[in-house]
């Protein structure tokens, strides 16, 4: 059920360290840019930040409302990023509509039936074989079934896994928006020294771009967004775990940077979406979180088991 | 007697003794627009904007219209209307009739009266002695302050040009200015033989009203120069 998200103490501190954060990053953008307003305007750095003003607040909203605002929201990241992987991977439609219609029971299973969600990946496989034996359509139809695959564990898998989490762990909405802040800021920072830094390249066989210049901003980025949110820390975390929280949601962002680099060159796509402004697809925005999530999220339990 | 007057004497003897094309006039009434603006806001325009979350290049254009126009755009899936309607904007939404080809959306009374009410369509017949009843009877629908979207290329999957005259005969004989668009990214979305979308990102770009003048050809030559350069803008913006 939908909440008043000005109940939760966390949420007016949250909401306001975002908006204030955004803020701060759009007058540092204008600042260095130091361009007319007019000339701003017409670039992807004046999108992306207008881009942030819609999502930064809305995400925050939508987590803290909860219920089918939430859901409404993972939907519609699950739609978009399917459907964007399906398009870059070349995935035929019927398997398309397949990852899709999965993903969005991934939401389901994970919000309402909790003892099914290990079913999933396996349940799903029956799924997907069984579309070129019912339809005897086999030509090409194992590497539409391995793409299809790679599609739900990357996108959906793990957004049933951010659903999971958040419903079913007591810090679990903490938690949420702490990654989520920290992998974006991580970005941000990569992007920012990157650009500034350059230096060596990390692995320019994979990704051209990528520096250690940026990995540096991965990993200060990560630990300026946990330290930002400090207030939404729970008590209970020990220091080690906040450390591997910082490390992992690093690497993290690194890997899902590499991850999708490799994946548009294995696949020699051009295909571009349109959905956020300055960003293209949804995928662009979330790919991050979506690898940073659950490697996070067992790095903590493992840091717990291990520190008690 | 000149080409357009011709033309026009043609057109309104045919529609005389052709009045074979129902007008289904009941979908432009005020009740009936009541409920196609309610349709459009409260379910159209959010699901669309879920499905296929649209960005809108060049609506200050719009604001250099002062009364109806034809638009005129790129056909490449059926969803290429609804996507039209949602980005041009509930000003112009509320005085626009679309022209929906009669032997596909009216080939039933309910699929016509659903398309008639929810969109706004008026059936369009595409070839034949018939269609120039239709050319007619958008005529009359522009002088009466109605707005007309077409898809002058008569059917889905053409790109920018290859446009029927059709839309000329309108825009000049009624002497309303032609604003060229077009459409990015839909054939992704719901290509021809698909019946189900594929969600994803699309642009909508809106080009500068195209003044009529008094050549058929040249204003056809116009439209397509004019919706070829929205694609340009279009693929050269930084976010397509």
């Amino acid at each position: 059920m939908p909440r008043n998200p000005f109940a939760n103490p966390l949420f007016l501190p949250v909401f306001l360290r975002v908006m204030l954060l955004i803020v701060v990053g759009l007058a540092a953008v204008l600042l260095a840019q130091r361009r007319s307003l007019k000339v701003w305007r017409r670039s992807t750095l004046f999108l992306r930040a207008r881009t942030w003003f819609v999502i930064g607040p809305l995400f925050v909203l939508a987590v803290f409302i909860g219920g089918f605002v939430a859901f409404l929201l993972a939907t519609f990241v699950v739609v978009q990023g399917c459907s964007e992987f399906a398009r870059i991977a070349g995935i035929e439609r019927r398997y398309a509509y397949l990852l899709i219609l999965w993903g969005e029971l991934g939401l389901l299973v994970a919000a309402l039936a909790r003892d099914f969600f290990g079913f999933l990946p396996f349940g799903f496989f029956i799924a997907l074989t069984l579309l070129p034996i019912l339809s005897g359509q086999i030509t090409d139809a194992h590497r539409q079934v391995a793409d299809t695959l790679v599609g739900y564990v990357f996108v959906a898998l793990p957004m049933a896994y951010i659903v999971l989490v958040k419903s079913a762990e007591p810090y679990g909405l903490e938690f949420l928006v702490i990654v989520t802040v920290a992998v974006a800021l991580s970005d941000i920072a990569a992007y920012a020294t990157g650009s500034a830094l350059r230096g060596r390249k990390l692995m320019p066989r994979v990704d051209p771009t990528k520096t250690w210049g940026g990995v540096l901003g991965n990993l200060v980025g990560a630990a300026v967004g946990v330290g930002w949110l400090w207030v939404a820390v729970p008590p209970e975390w020990s220091v080690a775990a906040v450390v591997v929280l910082v490390l992992v949601i690093a690497f993290g962002s690194v890997w899902a940077d590499l991850t999708g680099s490799f994946i548009q060159r294995a696949f020699r796509t051009e295909v571009r979406s349109t959905v956020i402004l300055g960003y293209g697809g949804v995928l662009n925005r979330v790919d991050s979180l979506l690898m940073a999530f659950p490697l996070s999220y067992f790095a903590l339990i493992l840091v717990d088991k291990l520190v008690g | 007697m000149s080409e357009r007057e011709q033309s026009q004497s043609a057109r309104a003897g045919s529609s005389r003794r052709r009045g074979t094309v129902p007008t289904w006039s009941w979908a432009r009434t005020p009740p009936a627009r009541l409920v196609r603006s309610g349709i459009q806001y409260g379910a159209l325009v959010p699901l669309l904007k879920f499905i296929s979350p649209f960005t809108v290049i060049g609506k200050r254009n719009l604001a250099k219209l002062d009364g109806p126009a034809v638009f005129v755009a790129n056909h490449q899936s059926h969803f290429d209307a609804p996507i039209c309607l949602a980005a041009l904007g509930g000003r112009v939404r509320r005085r626009l009739v679309v022209a929906a080809a009669a032997d596909y959306f009216y080939s039933s009374a309910v699929k016509g009266a659903a398309a008639s009410l929810a969109l706004g369509t008026v059936p369009f017949v595409r070839s034949g002695g018939s269609s120039r009843d239709s050319l007619q009877f958008l005529k009359d629908l522009v002088g009466k302050g109605w707005s007309v979207l077409i898809f002058p290329s008569g059917t889905r999957g053409t790109g920018a040009s290859g446009f029927k005259k059709g839309f000329a005969y309108l825009a000049i004989d009624a002497q309303v200015p032609v604003v060229p668009l077009y459409l990015h990214g839909l054939d992704q979305v719901m290509p021809k033989g698909s019946f189900i979308p594929l969600p994803g990102g699309v642009v909508v770009g809106i080009g500068p009203p195209i003044p009529p003048g008094d050549d058929y050809n040249a204003l056809v030559g116009k439209a397509e120069a004019g919706v070829a350069e929205v694609r340009t803008v279009v693929k050269g913006w930084e976010g397509a």
